[in-house]
Parts: C-alpha cells; sequence; structure tokens
C-alpha cells in the first residue's frame, strides 16, 4: 500500500475502514485453524504484517528513520575535517577513513537519541491499545481461544518491523557511507583489519542485535498497550521506561542494578569489533532482552487473555 | 486453556519474574558463598608454596585483570591524557593480557567502543590506540637475555603476582598472618592468606590474597582498610586459562589511515618493558605492603600510554614513580608553565653563555610539556644539586608505616602558591625557591594534578611547618609549603613526624 493510498484511507480510519479491512477473513479462523492450524498462523501472521508496514503513520517513521543515515551521512562529510580524536559518537573518529563506520555511528546515535526505541514504542504501545481505541479489538477477541495466538502473531509482526527498521537504517548508511566516504579494508577497535565483506557482515550483525533490543522494548511496549485503551498512554509509557533507565544507567551511585537495566546492553556489541572478537558482552545483552521480552510477554498474555474487553 | 482463572493467567508474570530474581540471587549467593574444599595449610606453607609458585616460570596464558579503587579520592579533575583510550573514570577497570613469554605479550585495555593495545614482538612493542588511530613502534635495545629483574622473568606484568610479591616482602615481627576460608577467583579454587598489619598507625586494615590451590600464584590482592570492611583497592583475574595465545596477537602491522609513529628506545634508558617488569620500577618496589605494589605493577603498559589505571591511580603513580617514558605526562596549565620556566631561568647558574642558556631552557620547556625527559647532559649543566639522585622520591620509614616522599622542590612550592594565591610569588619568599630546581620527571605530572589535590586537602600545620593534606580511606598525602610531597597508607601524625625528621 503506498503513502498516497493510505492518505486517502486515512480519514476513514475513523469508522474503523483501515483497521477493520484486513481483519474480514478473521470469523473464518477456527475453522481453518482445524483443517491446517500451521496455513492459518501464516494467514493471520501475513494479514498483521500488511498492517504494520501498510499503516501510513509506520511507512512514515520507517521513512524518516531510513533519512536519518542520509542526513548524518551528509552532516559528517561537511564537518569530517573538524572531527578530531576522540570526540563525537563512538567510531566517528575512524569515519573519514572508511564510510562502512557510518551505519555504527547512526545505529549508536538512533539507539541513545531515542529513534529507534521511539519507533518501537509507537508500532508496539499500538498494537493492542490501538485496536482498543478503534474498537475492533471486541472483534478480534470474539474467540478466546484465539487470543494467545492474537498476542503471538502482533508481537511477530512488531519484531518483524524493528528488523526491518534496523536493517534500513544499516543499509541506508552503508549506501550513504559508500557514497560519501572512502571504503574499504575495516579496522577493528584492535587496530587489525578485516576485509569488508567481513566488516559489513558485522555491522549486519550489530544491525541485528539492535533490532533485537528494540524487539525487547517492544514487548514492554506491548505489555503497556494491553493495560490501557489508549495507544498515545502506552507509547508514553515505553518511552518513559527507556529514558528513565537510560539516566539510571549513567548514575555511578546505582552500579549495582546497572546490569539489570533493559537498556544497559544496547551498545554492548562493540566486542563485535574486536580481535579476537569478544562475544561476552553480545550475549549477555541478548539473554537481557530475552528475559525481558518473556516477562513483559507474560504479562501482556496475562491481561488480554483474562480482560473483560467491552470496547 | 480456556479455563485457566483469572488468577492462574496473572501467576504466570508473576511466576516469570520470581524466577528472574531467584536466578539472579542465587547466582549472586552462590558465588560469594562458595568454598572450595582444599586441604588444609598453615600460613606457614602457603608462603612457602607461593615462594616456589612465584619462581617457577607461568608459562603462557590468556587472562583478564581487574583492578578496583575505591580510595576515597574525591574526584579529581585530571587534565585528559593524551593518547588514553578514556578519560578518567570511576569504576572497575580490567585488562586482557595474552602472553607467551616475556618477549611476546599483548595487553589491551577495552573499554566502550574503544581499545588501547600494547603489543611487544620480541624488540618491537607496538602501542595502538583506538581513539587517535595511532600505532607507535617503540624499537626496544637490544638485549641478550630479558627478565633479569624481574622473578625468573616467569611474572606476567601487571598481574597479582607482582603485587603479593611486594606485600610478602613485609611480613615479619609487624604483621598479623593468617589463613582465611577458601574461595574461587576466576573459577579456580584459591586458598586465602590474610595480613594485618601490628601498627595502628598503619591505614591498612587487612591485605587478603587469594592463593591458586594447584599452581600457588596469587589470584586476587585486596585491600581493606582500617575498621572497614569495604574493600578499598583490589587487583585480580577474572579470567585466566593457561595455553600458548594465538602468534596474531604479538604482531601488527598499523592499519592503512593510521598515523605512525616510531621511537627508537635507547639502551641507557630504562627500556618500557623494564618498567614492565613487575616490581622493577615505579611504585611497587618502593611501597612494600603499601596499595602500591598493586598501582605500580598495573602501571606498566597502561603507564606507557596512560590510560589503564584510574585517575587516582595515575595520582599516585604519577607523583612517586621515579622515571617514565614521554608522552603520557599530562600537559600543564600554561600559565604554571610559564611561571615556573620563569623560575628555571632564574635559576641558572650566572656564568652561562646565552645560547647554552636559552638551549637549557628550550630543553626545560619540552620536559615540562611532557616531551621528553631531561637528557643527563642537560641536568649534568645544571649542576650536582639538581641531579635525579636528588629529585627521585625516596621512602622513609619501614614496612606497613613507609612513606615516599619527594625531595623540597621550588617548582612544586612555587604551583602549590599559584593554585592557592593565584600568584607563585605571593606570600614569603623561601629560601628554597631559589635555589636549584630539582628536575625530576614526575615533577610536570605532579604539578598538573596539584590544584586538583589542593582543593581536595585541608590546610594543616603544626612544629613541622605547614602544608595541606589529602585524607583518603587508604592514602594520606601531604603537601609542605616547601614544595614536598609525601604520601603513604598512614595516620597523618606519621607523615608530621617524617617532615620534622626529615628537616632535621
Amino acid at each position: 500500500m503506498s503513502i498516497e493510498q493510505g492518505d486517502r484511507a486515512l480519514p476513514q480510519a475513523a469508522g474503523g475502514a483501515v483497521a477493520v479491512r484486513p481483519r474480514l477473513d478473521w470469523p473464518d479462523e477456527p475453522r481453518l485453524a482445524q483443517r491446517n492450524p500451521v496455513s492459518a498462523w501464516l494467514r493471520f501472521f501475513a494479514s498483521e504484517i500488511r498492517l504494520v508496514f501498510g499503516r501510513p503513520r509506520n511507512l512514515a517513521l520507517l521513512g524518516v528513520l531510513g533519512f536519518v543515515p542520509v542526513f548524518f551521512g551528509v552532516v559528517f562529510r561537511l564537518t569530517i575535517s573538524s572531527v578530531d580524536g576522540g570526540g563525537g559518537p563512538p567510531f566517528l573518529n575512524q569515519l573519514a577513513g572508511n564510510g562502512v563506520f557510518l551505519a555504527l555511528v547512526v545505529l549508536t546515535v538512533m539507539l541513545t537519541v531515542l529513534l529507534l526505541p521511539l519507533s518501537a514504542a509507537v508500532v508496539s504501545g499500538d498494537a493492542i491499545a490501538g485496536e482498543a481505541a478503534l474498537g475492533t479489538l471486541r472483534g478480534l477477541l470474539t474467540v478466546p481461544a484465539g487470543r494467545t495466538r492474537l498476542l503471538a502473531v502482533k508481537y511477530a509482526a512488531i519484531v518483524v518491523f524493528s528488523l526491518a527498521a534496523c536493517l534500513l537504517v544499516a543499509a541506508m548508511s552503508l549506501v550513504m557511507g559508500l557514497i560519501l566516504f572512502h571504503v574499504g579494508q575495516v579496522t577493528l577497535l584492535s587496530g587489525t583489519t578485516v576485509s569488508l565483506g567481513a566488516g559489513v557482515l558485522r555491522v549486519l550483525a550489530v544491525a541485528v542485535f539492535a533490532a533485537a533490543a528494540m524487539a525487547s522494548l517492544s514487548a514492554i511496549g506491548l505489555a503497556a498497550s494491553t493495560l490501557t485503551q489508549h495507544p498515545v498512554g502506552a507509547i508514553a509509557g515505553v518511552l518513559i521506561v527507556t529514558v528513565a533507565s537510560e539516566i539510571c544507567d549513567q548514575v555511578p551511585q546505582l552500579s549495582a542494578i546497572h546490569a539489570y537495566l533493559p537498556t544497559h546492553y544496547w551498545l554492548s556489541w562493540d566486542g563485535l569489533f574486536r580481535s579476537p572478537t569478544d562475544w561476552s558482552g553480545v550475549e549477555h545483552g541478548l539473554v537481557s532482552f530475552a528475559v525481558y521480552a518473556v516477562i513483559f510477554g507474560s504479562i501482556a498474555w496475562a491481561k488480554l487473555t483474562s480482560a473483560d474487553v467491552s470496547s | 486453556m480456556r479455563k485457566l482463572s483469572v488468577r492462574t493467567r496473572w501467576a504466570v508474570p508473576v511466576g516469570v519474574v520470581a524466577v528472574t530474581g531467584i536466578v539472579i540471587a542465587a547466582a549472586a549467593v552462590a558465588s560469594a558463598a562458595a568454598v572450595p574444599s582444599l586441604p588444609s595449610r598453615t600460613p606457614r606453607q602457603l608462603l612457602t608454596e607461593i615462594a616456589q609458585g612465584m619462581a617457577t616460570p607461568l608459562g603462557p596464558l590468556t587472562a583478564t585483570v581487574q583492578q578496583t579503587a575505591n580510595l576515597g579520592f574525591p574526584a579529581l579533575a585530571l587534565p585528559a591524557q593524551e593518547g588514553g583510550a578514556s578519560g578518567p573514570s570511576a569504576g572497575p577497570q580490567s585488562v586482557t593480557i595474552w602472553y607467551r613469554d616475556p618477549r611476546h605479550v599483548r595487553v589491551a585495555e577495552q573499554v566502550l567502543a574503544g581499545e588501547t593495545d600494547l603489543r611487544r614482538d620480541g624488540r618491537t612493542l607496538w602501542v595502538w590506540n583506538s581513539k587517535t588511530q595511532t600505532a607507535t613502534r617503540y624499537m626496544l635495545p637490544a638485549r641478550k637475555s630479558h627478565g633479569g629483574s624481574g622473578p625468573a622473568g616467569g611474572s606476567v606484568p601487571g598481574t597479582p603476582s607482582a603485587a603479593a610479591a611486594q606485600l610478602l616482602t613485609a611480613i615479619g615481627p609487624t604483621t598479623v598472618v593468617s589463613v582465611q576460608r577458601n574461595v574461587y577467583v576466576a573459577r579456580r579454587a584459591a586458598y586465602q592468606l590474610s595480613l594485618v598489619p601490628r601498627s595502628s598507625k598503619s591505614l591498612v586494615g587487612s591485605v587478603v590474597i587469594a592463593i591458586d590451590a594447584r599452581r600457588h600464584i596469587p589470584l586476587r590482592v585486596e585491600v581493606y582498610p582500617r575498621g572497614s570492611s569495604t574493600v578499598a583497592y583490589s587487583i585480580g583475574f577474572t579470567a585466566l586459562s593457561f595455553g600458548p595465545p594465538a602468534a596474531s596477537n604479538f604482531n601488527f602491522t598499523p592499519p592503512s589511515g593510521a598515523t605512525v609513529k616510531k621511537v627508537t628506545v635507547p639502551g641507557n634508558l630504562t627500556s618500557i618493558l623494564g618498567q614492565a617488569v613487575p616490581g622493577a620500577a615505579g611504585l611497587g618496589s618502593l611501597v612494600p605492603g603499601a596499595p602500591g605494589a598493586g598501582l605500580g605493577s598495573l602501571s606498566f603498559g597502561p603507564g606507557a600510554h596512560g590510560s589503564v589505571t584510574p585517575a587516582t591511580a595515575r595520582l599516585i603513580t604519577g607523583m612517586l614513580a621515579p622515571a617514565k617514558l614521554p608522552k603520557f605526562l599530562p600537559a600543564l596549565p600554561p600559565q604554571v608553565r610559564r611561571q615556573i620556566e620563569a623560575q628555571f631561568a632564574k635559576s641558572l647558574p650566572a656564568g652561562l653563555s646565552k645560547a647554552r642558556r636559552a638551549a637549557l631552557i628550550k630543553a626545560f620547556a619540552r620536559h615540562l610539556l611532557g616531551r621528553r625527559p631531561l637528557s643527563r647532559g642537560v641536568i649534568a649543566q645544571l649542576g650536582t644539586n639538581a641531579g635525579p639522585a636528588t629529585a627521585a622520591p625516596r621512602v622513609i620509614g619501614a614496612g606497613w608505616l613507609s612513606v615516599v616522599a619527594t625531595p623540597p622542590s621550588p617548582q612544586v612550592a612555587a604551583a602549590v602558591r599559584l593554585a592557592l594565591h593565584g600568584s607563585p610569588g605571593a606570600g614569603q619568599s623561601s629560601p628554597a625557591y631559589n635555589s636549584a630546581p630539582a628536575v625530576s620527571p614526575p615533577a610536570g605530572q605532579v604539578l598538573a594534578a596539584l590544584p586538583a589535590l589542593l582543593r581536595a586537602a585541608t590546610p594543616v600545620h603544626g612544629t613541622w611547618g605547614r602544608g595541606w593534606l589529602l585524607q583518603t580511606a587508604l592514602v594520606n598525602v601531604l603537601v609542605t609549603t616547601k614544595g614536598q610531597i609525601l604520601a603513604g597508607a598512614v595516620t597523618p601524625s606519621v607523615l608530621y613526624a617524617d617532615v620534622a625528621a626529615d628537616a632535621g
């Protein structure tokens, strides 16, 4: 669905047209599920993906995310001569020598200035509360056995969106880096070099790691989304959690709890750029993300499956 | 599923949270409470085993060493160090070590998105800094055998071995030695030896050394202040595995695009790894029994490029280390530098030729900038009084009450006055002020750190004179109006007595 169509569709959204249309096949779901559960899941998942990626707002978010690397690339290209060692975001000092590092700079900046967390919050906070606000949730929940599946499919679609957002940023950064800067062998933090291909692979691994971080944050957003009927409340809640966590992470007096904060490991992928590769940061991060996803996923599940939905 | 009650459903997230909390708590408790069962040892047996363990070459290994300093120093805003991978930061600092033999070593300090590496491959030593993208190659002087100054060349630089070796020399009538409950350090079963100073004038409450049960090497050294159960300083392995590391760790080719510097280390200068050998130089050999033993030993590679030790440790080692290589001296504030240069010019012998005088001043200015230490020739020109022998810090007292003292220095006195009054000449003109300056290399570092140090210090005076005292949990530092600096893990009364004895 293009943005133009979306724009035209938007006024109808008040009547629920956009959100409801993909749901028309839903009442058939139990019968389909009995016949072929896998294909029913896939159908449901595909319809959810269409919904998430069809929302004009989400497309606009992706557009902004994709534009940020272009903006930063041009800014850094114009100011690169004044960049000296040590200042600015990590890896900026290596940007002049190798455009591959634009992806790392941009991903770091977008994680710390909340652009990526914002997009994860919008999509996840809207997932259930948005349906409730539009009045479409009741229809979805008429089949109690479907609630767990509804949540799973919603979360899967959000994870796919997170992955798409992070990969889009990484890909746009790599393209801009290729256009604007020298590209060649990648110098690791340890001072050793790897081939351009290996360097790009590591950058993509960083993007996937960032997507995992956003998926974990999205679980918090999903839980918040089940607790309210106002998407804005859920979105704001996620952002408050993120900011509070990042602030706590900066306070040395709270060092005892740093490792348990949801945002603590967001940038702990730097071990991928050492020689020998240090996986410990990535491993700790993935465990932390998984634990948060399970905790808040189960909260969302408990709330949604036990809620007496009236709207 | 449909029949689950609301309460049952909410039990799931509660259960998940509870399980997570229990797992985290259990892991913490297990690591703290795990006591390996080992055959019992007397302190004497343990000490012998340590001696044996340290006499045996350690062999190739890969390890991570973590240092935690909680000395109670106020946050000192030290000038950013050129080439340092990180600014002064709180919290634990760790380095990873790949060690094959004394001539093949790699030490890496890893910070978030940054790394400083020191790689030695035979005579070639590379220092790599990722923040500045700078690779510096040091060609070490050829020497037939290296490691004569270290314990049989079997000791890894910057490991707890060095710290423990220094601490053990303090054992004697001054110390109560006992064996404590066994622990795991870096997943290795270890005995614990506790050293408690008998003197109440020592700030050290106890020093606890964890000793590997199989190889008898120290795995961790912890220093507790008197009357406190909080570790003030600790250095120990957090990971340790034996076996040859990959050869790729030792050889290095600067990446394209990096700034490459080349330095040939002259034979007469203490080689970088001479400093690196634990206990061979630095605070470690100066203050047996003091926390500095650990600081000195860890300050090596880092000393050479200035980042592994935290700001506080850097302050102490910088003040006290007798000789260091250039490059890691922090920049002096310009106005302080100019004042000192003017003082230096005034203090030069009267009979010098104009050109010679200019050359000396230039050399001195470069020295102050941290570019290079004064050559022996320059020092000789300044007369016998100014040689490094008189300028080097020395140790007063013994054992736990050792105090490291620098000789009275007009530079320091001037900098103190400047820091306090804004002018080096304010106040009385002391006789030391006009005497020949002491030009010990650490003076630059001392002077740079002085303003911050003095801000945190309190003025004190007594029959011994006047000065400023910086008190911390483990170290007291006294700066006198004569420009003398004394530091030790002792009560202030010991410092005062030492000043009085020194003057008398």
